[in-house]
C-alpha cells in the first residue's frame, strides 16, 4: 500500500521535474530541477530494493556531475546563448525521430515481458540468498559479470587518459 | 464528575499510546537527536572562541553568563531578530533556497549515525554511502548561495568551494574504503560491532590520516577555509546573507563538523566501544555506557578542529589542490591496496 503510493508520488514528481527541467529558460533553474529529478530516480531505486544503486546515483550524478554542470553554467554568459536557442528549432525533426525510436524501444522492451526478467541472483536455495544488496551486487560483479565489468573499467580508464591528454595539450 | 474523570484517564491513555507510536516510529529519537544537535551548536561556537582565545593568551567571551557560556545563545537570538536583506540583483527563489539546502543535508546525515548499540534512528545497509551522498548534496547550498547573491566575492567563494569539495570528497570516500574492507559491511552499526575486539585505528593509520585532513577541507574549516577566506573574499559565499539565513549557514557548518567527527568515530575510533578492549586492567572502562564514549570521542575530534584553526595559517589555492590530488588520493589508494593484500593473506 505504502510502496504503491510512494511509486505514484515518484512517478508524478519524475515527470513533473523532467518537464520543468527542459522548459526552464534559466539554466541554473534547469539544473535544480534536474537535481530534484535525480533524487526521485534514487527513490525509485530504493523502491526496487537496489539501495546501492540509489546511493551511487546520488553520489555520482547529484554529487559530482551536476556540480560540474553548475560550475560551467556559472562561468558562461547566459545572454550569449540566446542565438543558439533560436537554432535549436532547426533540429526539431531529428529530435522527434530519435525520440520516436527511443519510445518504440522502450515500449518493445515493456511488451516483451521476458526482456524484463533479468537473470536473478537471489532465488530460493541460492547461497547468495540472505545477503544484503551491496554484497549481492559485489558478488555478481566479480563472478558472473566479471568480464563486462572489467571492460567497462577499461573504457572509463581510456576516457580518463584521453581527458588528461586533451587537457595537457592546451596548457 | 465521573464523565470528566474517565475523559481524563482516557486522554492519559491516549497520550501514552501516542508516545508508544511515536517511539516505535523513531519520531522521539529524531526529535532528541535533532534537538541535541541544534543545541550543541551555540556551545560549540562558544567553545571555539574560548579555546582559540586561550591559545592566543586572551580570555575570549566573558560577559554573557558564567565565563561567557551563554554567548552562543545570545548570538543566536541576535541573528533571529536581525533584518533579512535580499540584494536587489539576487535570484530570489534560489537565494532563499540555498541556506535550506545547506542545513538540511547536514541534519539528515545524523539519521544513520549509531551513538550507542541502542541509540540510533535507523540502520541501513548502505549507511556509509548514504552519508557520503548526503554530504555531497550539501555543496549545492554553498554554490547556489554564491551564485544567487550576484556578487563577485560570493561567486569566487562558491567556485572555490565546488572545486575543493569535489576533490576532497574523493579522498574521503577512498580513505573510508580501508575500514569498510576490514568490517565487510556498509552499515555503520555493523562497522562498530566489527570493532568490538579492537579499534580499526592502529590498522588504518594512513586511512585515518587521509580522512582527517580531507574532513577539514570537506567542511571548509581552517586551514582549508578558502571559500570564505576573509582576507581575500570578505566572507566568501555568504557575504550577502544576513539574519536567520546567515545563521543557517553557520548551523550547517557546525552540524557538518559534528557529522564528520561522528563518522571518524564510527569508522576508525570504535564508535561506542571503549578503548583497550583486550587488556584485563582496562575492563572497568566497559562499565561506562557506550554513548559517553561516542560523544567523548566526537568531542576530542571537534576540539582538534579548533586546535588546528588556532595553529595553522590558511593554504594557498594551488597548494590545496596539489595536496588533495597528488598526496591524499594516492595515499588513500595505496592504503586500499595494502589493506586488500593483508586481508587476502590472512584469509
Amino acid at each position: 500500500m505504502f510502496s504503491t503510493l510512494f511509486f505514484y508520488y515518484l512517478f508524478v514528481m519524475i515527470l513533473a521535474s523532467a518537464a520543468m527541467m527542459i522548459t526552464r529558460r534559466h539554466m541554473v533553474h534547469a539544473v535544480l530541477y534536474m537535481l530534484l529529478l535525480f533524487f526521485h530516480i534514487a527513490g525509485l531505486y530504493v523502491l526496487l530494493e537496489a539501495e546501492f544503486l540509489a546511493a551511487a546515483q546520488l553520489i555520482v550524478y547529484a554529487g559530482a556531475i551536476l556540480v560540474l554542470y553548475l560550475f560551467v553554467i556559472m562561468l558562461v554568459n547566459i545572454k550569449q546563448l540566446a542565438p543558439l536557442r533560436e537554432q535549436l528549432f532547426g533540429h526539431l525533426p531529428f529530435a522527434l525521430v530519435s525520440a520516436g525510436l527511443l519510445c518504440v524501444g522502450v515500449v518493445g522492451v515493456l511488451l516483451g515481458e521476458t526482456a524484463l526478467k533479468a537473470p536473478s541472483t537471489a532465488t530460493a536455495g541460492d547461497p547468495m540468498a540472505g545477503l544484503s544488496n551491496p554484497e549481492l551486487l559485489g558478488k555478481a560483479l566479480f563472478t558472473t559479470y566479471l568480464f563486462p565489468f572489467e571492460v567497462a573499467s577499461l573504457i572509463l580508464l581510456v576516457a580518463l587518459v584521453g581527458a588528461v591528454v586533451i587537457a595537457s595539450r592546451k596548457i | 464528575m465521573g464523565n470528566f474523570f474517565s475523559f481524563f484517564i482516557n486522554s492519559m491513555i491516549g497520550f501514552a499510546e501516542l508516545m508508544k507510536f511515536l517511539w516505535a516510529h523513531s519520531v522521539i529519537q529524531i526529535v532528541i537527536i535533532m534537538g541535541a544537535t541544534l543545541m550543541t551548536v551555540p556551545f560549540l561556537t562558544w567553545a571555539e572562541r574560548k579555546v582559540i582565545g586561550h591559545m592566543q593568551v586572551r580570555m575570549g567571551p566573558m560577559r554573557v553568563g558564567f565565563h561567557g557560556l551563554l554567548q552562543g545563545i545570545a548570538d543566536g537570538v541576535k541573528l533571529l531578530l536581525k533584518e533579512n536583506i535580499i540584494p536587489a540583483g539576487a535570484d530570489r527563489p534560489i537565494f532563499i533556497l540555498a541556506p535550506i539546502l545547506s542545513l538540511v543535508p547536514a541534519l539528515i546525515a545524523f539519521s544513520v549515525i549509531p551513538f550507542d548499540s541502542w541509540f540510533y534512528i535507523t540502520d541501513i545497509n548502505v549507511a556509509v554511502l548514504y552519508v557520503l551522498a548526503i554530504a555531497s548534496v550539501g555543496t549545492y547550498g554553498i554554490i547556489l548561495a554564491g551564485w544567487s547573491s550576484n556578487s563577485n566575492y560570493a561567486l569566487l567563494g562558491a567556485l572555490r568551494s565546488a572545486a575543493q569539495v569535489i576533490s576532497y570528497e574523493l579522498a574521503i570516500g577512498m580513505a573510508l574504503v580501508g575500514p569498510l574492507m576490514m568490517a565487510g559491511t556498509l552499515s555503520l552499526v555493523g562497522i562498530t560491532e566489527a570493532q568490538a575486539q579492537g579499534w580499526f585505528l592502529p590498522y588504518q593509520l594512513v586511512g585515518f590520516f587521509v580522512y582527517f585532513i580531507a574532513m577539514l577541507a570537506e567542511t571548509n574549516r581552517a586551514p582549508f577555509d578558502l571559500p570564505e577566506a576573509e582576507t581575500e573574499l570578505v566572507a566568501g559565499f555568504h557575504v550577502e546573507y544576513s539574519g536567520m539565513r546567515f545563521a543557517f549557514f553557520f548551523l550547517a557548518e557546525y552540524a557538518n563538523m559534528m557529522v564528520v567527527s561522528a563518522m571518524a568515530t564510527v569508522m576508525f575510533l570504535g564508535g561506542w566501544n571503549p578503548p583497550f578492549q583486550g587488556f584485563e586492567a582496562a575492563q572497568f572502562l566497559q562499565k561506562i555506557p557506550g554513548i559517553f564514549w561516542f560523544v567523548g570521542k566526537m568531542g576530542v575530534i571537534l576540539f582538534s578542529f579548533l586546535w588546528i584553526r588556532a595553529t595553522f595559517p590558511r593554504f594557498r589555492y594551488d597548494q590545496l589542490m596539489k595536496l588533495g590530488w597528488k598526496v591524499l588520493i594516492p595515499l588513500a589508494l595505496a592504503n586500499i591496496v595494502v589493506t586488500g593484500v593483508i586481508l587476502a593473506i590472512r584469509g
